[in-house]
């Protein structure tokens, strides 16, 4: 029952709270904080308790649902799911505080939040292709509201971008999984039964073809290049906590999708594929990066960069090693928390400017120096300094990839100096120089936004330091998984 | 024939029907100007619960007149769906149709013989009985559809219904014609046997083109749609949705019975048909339904692209794709009814009808706003839904045929036909959900809902939901009505 | 006389009221259109009932009903072309389109 708390507490509370009372906004918002609060305690009770030594699926929940369909409700997770599940349930909490200042209806705000949380996070516990996909597209409807109801002043185009795309590659995958679940014998949806057996073996043209359905639905998401251009008008129109939901963990359900549905279950078509998604993780990298140092808006930087760094998560899948997808793993797992810290702290001083022009600001940093700081700690962790999270899982990528693709990693490296030309780039125009006489104004970091800032922030540190507390529970899983690909 | 040995019971719901409705007209023409006639809908009503009981108790049903007309599961299923359906119209026309016309007595009348005529048609088993019963729920139809006769929209709506429908009744008299003269009977049981012997027989192709022409002016497939969208937009809103839900049912249940029970045998003849006018009214009803500004013309191009998924059921032809047929048309009613609820109380209380009236509905009336945005997510697709397991159903049915039939691969296309149009389906359906919940309202009065058609709407949405998560049920009810003709 | 001069005289007159349907845009015009190609239906139905089922009457009770639904239509159809010529002032069916889309 733990995994289906986990998955249904938020709903719940979301349902809650669309019975209360709408001009009660602060019963609203702490009802809100409870219920996103909660599955953090229960992800925290899960990662204890998680049993490092095995690769089997753990805390299994099986019940038959559409028995005339073969459709059953079957959560659990491993060594892949279990990192998705913490970030998801952490990033949620954070972004649930950071939305506290909200101010127009705020009863549907924090009610949609928390559906979303919901789809989220059964998207990386369902273990069942049908119900992997409900969870899916259960994501879509809140996140299109909460960028179109609370976003910036093109909200509207982007939330309706956000869904088209979304909505393209996932009725493909819906293809996809339609076409495994015809062709496997016995006809299941039964994410673990698939990976496991050899179902498949030998039908190159059709692993292929379901290779390909199932890819486009997760590209869009990642999002691959050239199915990226949803993301930087729904990044830039989301609300921050919109933003944060969406680079820390939308993105890495394409991610996680590619590692948990389509490489185990067609691993001919994944080792087939490999190359094209190598090449397409460098174009990734390069593209998002360059992309990225010539943007003047800070969040469509980060947006971009956002895509710059998920390139190295698929650079490290294709490499198809241990290393290269602990890596990944890890990656994903980094780069939602460093990207949620970035998201947050330009929210917070777009909350006081108003502005997210990094031309106009400079000289912030003896304005708000406990602000820099927390930024300076972000900026370095995406930057890829040694010390801090982003480094090792951006090196496990390389040093996974660079055996089997020299060529690819070597120029994927240049993303890495990159990132530092417009991260450090970013961070010297806005904080360093002569202050801008117009923001004498601007109040430092308030104690709500260090309250959620912090716990980020000592991960980033923390897992810099000590990788292995989350490598050390994806390591099984992986180690099994990898020998399918041989 | 000897009388004595006819089971009359199982003619009980249509009795019920036919006496209700003759006691309406009768009391009608009694009751004196003044008297209230609402009351004649209550009692409508009243005989529609009476006549759904009734149908729980024919159990397995049986045979009358020499398979003339014939009550079996699929009989029975279409009549429990139209009874329905006929309860939620009266419903939602009670405060409706008050002081909107003079004739509200026979309103109710007419609606409960258009109910009849439906139930007829699904129970109908030979040509003469086909006609006769199509003819009479067309005629039904024409005159509810022209009811507001001073207002010249709905006149216009019954002229346009009147032209196409006789029309395309001549045609499949023409088709029936041809029928007989190759069979030398009418009876669809003793067709079904002498037709065996064709392999493949021209007449008999243009004898289905002009079947086909018949029915799919009942189900408004394109070609055959073009009454659709006028008689839509002109009728009264309740018998709008009247139209856009029992005749849909009554006509695909009479397709079903006509081609997969009579001309089962000889499919060749009309696979084709029935793909073409599928993959045209997936493609022309989507397409068109993008520029419409009113909502009324817009759910009416979507009503015909969702016959032409319905149609992918019936050119796949296996037990689950003709199961899916069913358990699409329940979930199309169920949400098709709860937007059109929600339309007739917007319109009767502010007498507009485009989609941009619709600004701001969910600050003016939330729980309208939800309904309607639960409806048509069904109807775009999107899980947990009715309307997603419909699709998911229908695609899944076809994908099956084609990857188990290696000479029925080209079935593939159907679904990847589809999915691709109801992306651009989810188009125009935020459209809607745009103006209600992303743009600001005009006017902000509320809008009230009186207490039956809130029923109604609740009873509708409420269904949606439940077909969508709970399935199980809806879909052995489809699979045991399907199993007497398949 | 055989079968085949019935059917082809009943195509010919189903095929000259569909032309009249399609082409003349007068709604009564189109409703007698659609009257002859029900009684080219009927010559249809009385020829495949004489020559396929002889000892059979199926094919003329068939015609008694249609020739009865087709007096039904006509009631109401002109029923309705009336109340359209009280409101629009013509039965014309280009000049009747007050919706469009």
């Amino acid at each position: 029952m733990l995994l289906s708390s986990i998955v249904f507490i938020p709903l719940l509370g979301g349902l809650l709270i669309l019975l209360m009372n709408r001009e009660n906004e602060w019963a609203i918002k702490t009802m809100a904080t409870i219920a996103a609060a909660i599955p953090v305690i229960l992800a925290g009770w899960l990662y204890y308790c998680f049993d490092q030594s095995t690769a089997d699926i753990q805390f299994a929940e099986k019940m038959d649902w559409i028995p005339s369909l073969g459709v059953s409700y079957f959560l659990g997770v491993d060594g892949l799911g279990l990192p998705m599940v913490i970030v998801t349930s952490l990033l949620s909490l954070v972004a649930i505080t950071v939305s506290w200042n909200i101010k127009t209806r705020v009863k549907e705000y924090f009610a949609l939040f928390l559906i979303l949380e919901t789809g989220m996070m059964g998207v990386f516990v369902a273990l069942d292709l049908f119900l992997f996909y409900i969870f899916w597209e259960l994501v879509l409807v809140p996140m299109y509201f909460i960028i179109g109801v609370w976003g910036g002043p093109r909200k509207e185009y982007a939330a309706i971008k956000f869904i088209i795309y979304t909505v393209v590659g996932s009725v493909f995958m819906l293809l996809g999984f339609l076409a495994i679940y015809f062709t496997s014998d016995p006809h299941t949806f039964n994410i673990i039964e698939l990976s496991q057996g050899n179902q498949f073996k030998g039908m190159l043209l059709f692993q292929n073809i379901a290779y390909l359905a199932l890819f486009l639905g997760f590209a869009v998401k990642v999002p691959i290049f050239p199915f990226h251009t949803w993301l930087p008008d729904a990044h830039v129109e989301a609300p921050t906590a919109g933003s944060i939901i969406l680079a820390g963990v939308l993105l890495k359900m394409g991610a996680y999708g590619l590692m948990r549905v389509c490489f185990p279950i067609l691993p001919e078509a994944a080792v087939y594929f490999a190359h094209c998604l190598a090449g397409l993780a460098l174009i990734n990298i390069l593209y998002g990066a360059f992309t990225a140092l010539a943007q003047t808006d800070l969040k469509k930087m980060i947006a971009y960069s956002s895509v710059s760094h998920m390139g190295y998560v698929l650079l490290g899948m294709s490499a198809l090693t241990v290393t290269g997808f602990n890596g990944a793993l890890l990656q994903m797992f980094n780069h939602g928390i460093i990207t949620g810290a970035l998201f947050m702290l330009v929210g917070v001083i777009y909350d006081r400017a108003h502005t997210r022009e990094i031309a106009g600001f400079g000289g912030i940093g003896k304005q708000m120096p406990a602000y820099t700081g927390l930024m300076a700690v972000a900026v370095m962790a995406a930057v890829g300094l040694p010390g801090l999270a982003g480094f090792i899982s951006e090196l496990l990528c390389f040093v996974g990839a660079f055996p089997v693709y020299k060529l690819i990693t070597s120029g994927a490296v240049l993303g890495v100096l990159l990132s530092a030309v417009y991260m450090l780039g970013m961070f010297q125009r806005i904080f360093t120089g002569e202050l801008n006489p117009k923001w004498a104004e601007l109040k430092d970091a308030d104690f709500r936004e260090w309250i959620s800032l912090l716990p980020l922030m000592a991960l980033i540190v923390l897992l810099g330091f000590y990788p292995r507390l989350i490598l050390d529970v994806m390591n099984m899983t992986i180690t099994h998984l990898i020998p399918r690909f041989q | 024939m000897n009388w004595a040995f006819i089971d009359w019971t199982l003619l009980a719901p249509e009795i019920i029907v036919l006496i209700t409705a003759l006691l309406i007209f009768g009391l009608d023409l009694i009751w004196g100007d003044e008297s209230e006639r609402e009351t004649l809908g209550w009692l409508g009503i009243l005989g529609l619960i009476f006549a759904f009981y009734a149908t729980l108790a024919l159990g397995q049903g049986g045979e009358l007149f020499n398979h003339i007309y014939v009550v079996d599961s699929l009989s029975i299923f279409s009549k429990q769906i139209l009874l329905g359906i006929g309860v939620l119209i009266i419903l939602a026309s009670l405060d409706y149709i008050k002081g909107a016309t003079k004739y509200e007595g026979e309103y109710y009348g007419l609606l409960l013989l258009a109910i009849l005529a439906m139930m007829l048609i699904s129970s109908a088993a030979e040509l003469i009985t086909i006609f006769i019963c199509l003819e009479f729920a067309t005629l039904t139809c024409i005159i509810l559809s022209a009811y507001f006769k001073h207002e010249p929209k709905s006149t216009e709506a019954g002229l346009k219904y009147l032209l196409v429908g006789l029309l395309s009744a001549v045609v499949l008299l023409y088709g029936i014609s041809l029928v007989y003269g190759l069979t030398g009977t009418t009876t669809l049981y003793q067709i079904g046997g002498s037709i065996r012997k064709y392999a493949f027989q021209p007449v008999l192709f243009i004898s289905c083109i002009f079947l086909a022409a018949g029915f799919g002016f009942k189900i408004a497939a394109v070609p055959f749609h073009t009454w659709a969208p006028d008689t839509y937009e002109g009728a009264p809103t309740p018998i709008t949705a009247f139209l856009a839900t029992a005749s849909k049912v009554a006509g695909f249940v009479i397709l079903l019975r006509f081609f997969v029970g009579g001309l089962g045998d000889i499919e060749g003849h009309w696979i084709g048909i029935m793909v073409t006018l599928a993959v045209l009214s997936m493609s022309i009803g989507n397409l068109s339904a993008i520029p419409q500004t009113d909502i009324k013309r817009m759910l009416a191009y979507s009503s015909i692209a969702h016959a032409g998924y319905i149609l992918i059921g019936l050119a796949v032809l296996s037990r689950e794709s003709l199961t899916a047929v069913l358990f699409y048309l329940l979930a199309y009613a169920a949400a098709n009814l709860g937007a059109f609820l929600v339309i007739i109380a917007f319109s009767k209380w502010t007498d507009l009808h485009n989609i941009s009236d619709y600004a701001g509905l969910s600050k003016r009336s939330p729980l309208l706003a939800l309904s309607m945005l639960l409806a048509l997510m069904s109807m775009a697709g999107i899980p947990p839904l009715g309307g997603f397991i419909g699709k998911f159903y229908i695609f899944a049915g076809a994908v099956s045929e084609a990857v188990s039939d290696p000479e029925r691969l080209w079935l593939i296309g159907l679904p990847v036909w589809g999915v691709i149009f109801s992306i651009v389906s989810v188009y125009y359906y935020f459209g809607v959900i745009k103006a209600m919940y992303l743009v600001e309202p005009v006017d902000t009065q509320p809008i009230p809902i009186p207490v039956p058609l809130g029923l109604a709407l609740l009873i509708a949405i409420l269904l949606t939901l439940l077909i969508g998560i709970y399935p199980g049920p809806f879909l052995a009810l489809s699979e045991s009505a399907i199993q007497s003709i398949f | 006389m055989d079968l085949s001069h019935y059917l082809t005289l009943s195509a010919i007159i189903f095929s000259i009221g569909l032309y009249g349907v399609l082409t003349r845009r007068n709604a009564l015009a189109i409703l007698l259109s659609i009257e002859l190609m029900l009684n080219s239906v009927n010559i249809n139905l009385v020829a495949f009932s004489h020559f396929v089922t002889p000892a059979l009457l199926t094919g003329q009770i068939f015609v008694i009903f249609t020739i009865t639904i087709a007096a039904a239509e006509a009631a109401v159809g002109l029923a309705i072309i009336n109340s359209i010529y009280r409101s629009a002032k013509t039965v014309n069916c280009d000049e009747i389109n007050l919706m469009k889309g």
